[in-house]
């Protein structure tokens, strides 16, 4: 009975520590200036150093830092300050986020077998999920946020909400403003605006407009801008619901 | 021999203990930087021997470093005066040799300085020279002098 009992204890130890102990950062190689945050303190980042989550990595001019976080590749370019907010890694599961404040960092994100793999990359105005490709993520002051991805797709969360899909060899870019708030209904509003006109029209006007595509306003109206400028004015609007 | 060692090994933990403090000092001044709202032209100089690859000094042996290679002449601000979009411009434009611009080939004012950094993608059109920068631009800004000198790989 005793001996069971420590078979089973053993057995349990195994699975917990198996689980946690495979979720770790590693740094794999570093050129020039790369260092870590521990307190106040800045200190150097070394090959074959393990990291924690919490963990603020920054590097210098012509400097660069790569990581393995449970098998996947993060290169941390020059003059890049990231934080790895959270990394898990459980028999069913591989979570990671890491936020970027400035710089760029490159992702390259395996799918191992059915594990659901979630690798986030945080920016000031935008949240990107990779799984299964490679992914460049840019951040700075005025040019914004630039997710670039070359084969495969992404997702795009800005600050809105709002998900934008970036798939092949093309780049998604959201600017330090952008996108302006966008009505909650706006996607029920470009599916059901089938088109705006006015009924004052003419017949030659109506097919000027058409062959122009004037007649049609369909898509994301701005209800701070008035589409059109001389209102209030009579309207007919088709709407499918 | 045992005393020849002894001297290489200190000599050695010297050597690196100085580089590491240094290094870590570099990265203490760019993160500082990101937080500022508005960076001095002390910084911009700081920020650009950086990029440039040359040691950082102090201000006036920085100055006359980069005057000598003619990329602050005439260039004249008091080091605690904010850093302005076009000083810093001038400077990179002189640095890169930025000739592509017909205006700041003819005039190679601070004014047309700031439009060659644009039209090369290293500053945004959003502003003017006269805008003082904020730490994070400063950084975005050296980070692509840096990619466009080979500082990226």
């Amino acid at each position: 009975m005793k001996k069971s009992v420590f078979f089973i204890i053993l057995f349990l130890a195994f699975i917990f520590t198996g689980t946690t102990l495979y979720a770790k950062i590693t740094v794999e190689a570093t050129k020039g200036e790369a260092a870590y945050k521990k307190g106040n303190q800045w200190l150097p980042l070394t090959k074959g150093q393990i990291l924690q989550e919490g963990a603020k990595i920054s590097t210098g001019v012509k400097s660069w830092a790569v990581l393995n976080i449970n098998g996947d590749t993060l290169r941390i370019q020059q003059l890049t300050m990231m934080e790895i907010y959270s990394n898990r890694l459980t028999s069913t599961d591989k979570n990671t986020h890491v936020g970027l404040k400035h710089g760029t960092l490159k992702a390259r994100v395996g799918k191992i077998g059915t594990l659901k793999t979630s690798f986030k990359i945080s920016t000031p105005v935008a949240t990107s999920s990779v799984r299964g490709t490679d992914e460049v993520n840019k951040q700075g002051f005025k040019f914004g946020n630039t997710v670039h991805v070359d084969s495969g797709s992404l997702e795009v969360e800005d600050r809105n909400g709002v998900t934008h899909t970036v798939e092949g060899n093309s780049t998604f870019i959201i600017g330090p403003n952008d996108p302006r708030p966008q009505n909650p209904l706006a996607n029920e509003r470009r599916k059901s605006l089938v088109s705006i006109s006015d009924p004052n029209t003419t017949n030659d006007e109506k097919s000027s407009q058409e062959l122009s595509g004037l007649n049609n306003f369909t898509g994301e109206a701005d209800p701070g801008n008035s589409v059109l400028p001389n209102l209030p004015a009579k309207v007919n609007l088709e709407v499918n619901w | 021999m045992t005393k020849f060692a002894l001297i290489i090994s200190s000599f050695c933990i010297l050597v690196s203990s100085h580089l590491f403090a240094q290094n870590i000092a570099n990265i203490e001044f760019i993160n500082n930087i990101a937080d500022k709202n508005k960076t001095t032209f002390e910084n911009g100089i700081h920020f650009f021997m950086l990029t440039a690859g040359k040691k950082v000094q102090s201000f006036e042996d920085n100055m006359k470093l980069l005057n000598r290679e003619g990329i602050t002449s005439g260039i004249n601000y008091s080091k605690e005066s904010p850093l302005k979009r076009g000083a810093l411009a001038l400077m990179i434009a002189r640095y890169l040799k930025l000739g592509d611009s017909i205006f700041y080939a003819i005039f190679k004012t601070e004014r047309y300085a700031y439009r060659a950094c644009a039209a090369n993608n290293i500053m945004s059109y959003d502003g003017s020279e006269w805008d003082t920068l904020h730490g994070s631009e400063l950084i975005e800004i050296m980070t692509k002098v840096s990619e466009l000198t080979g500082g990226d790989e």
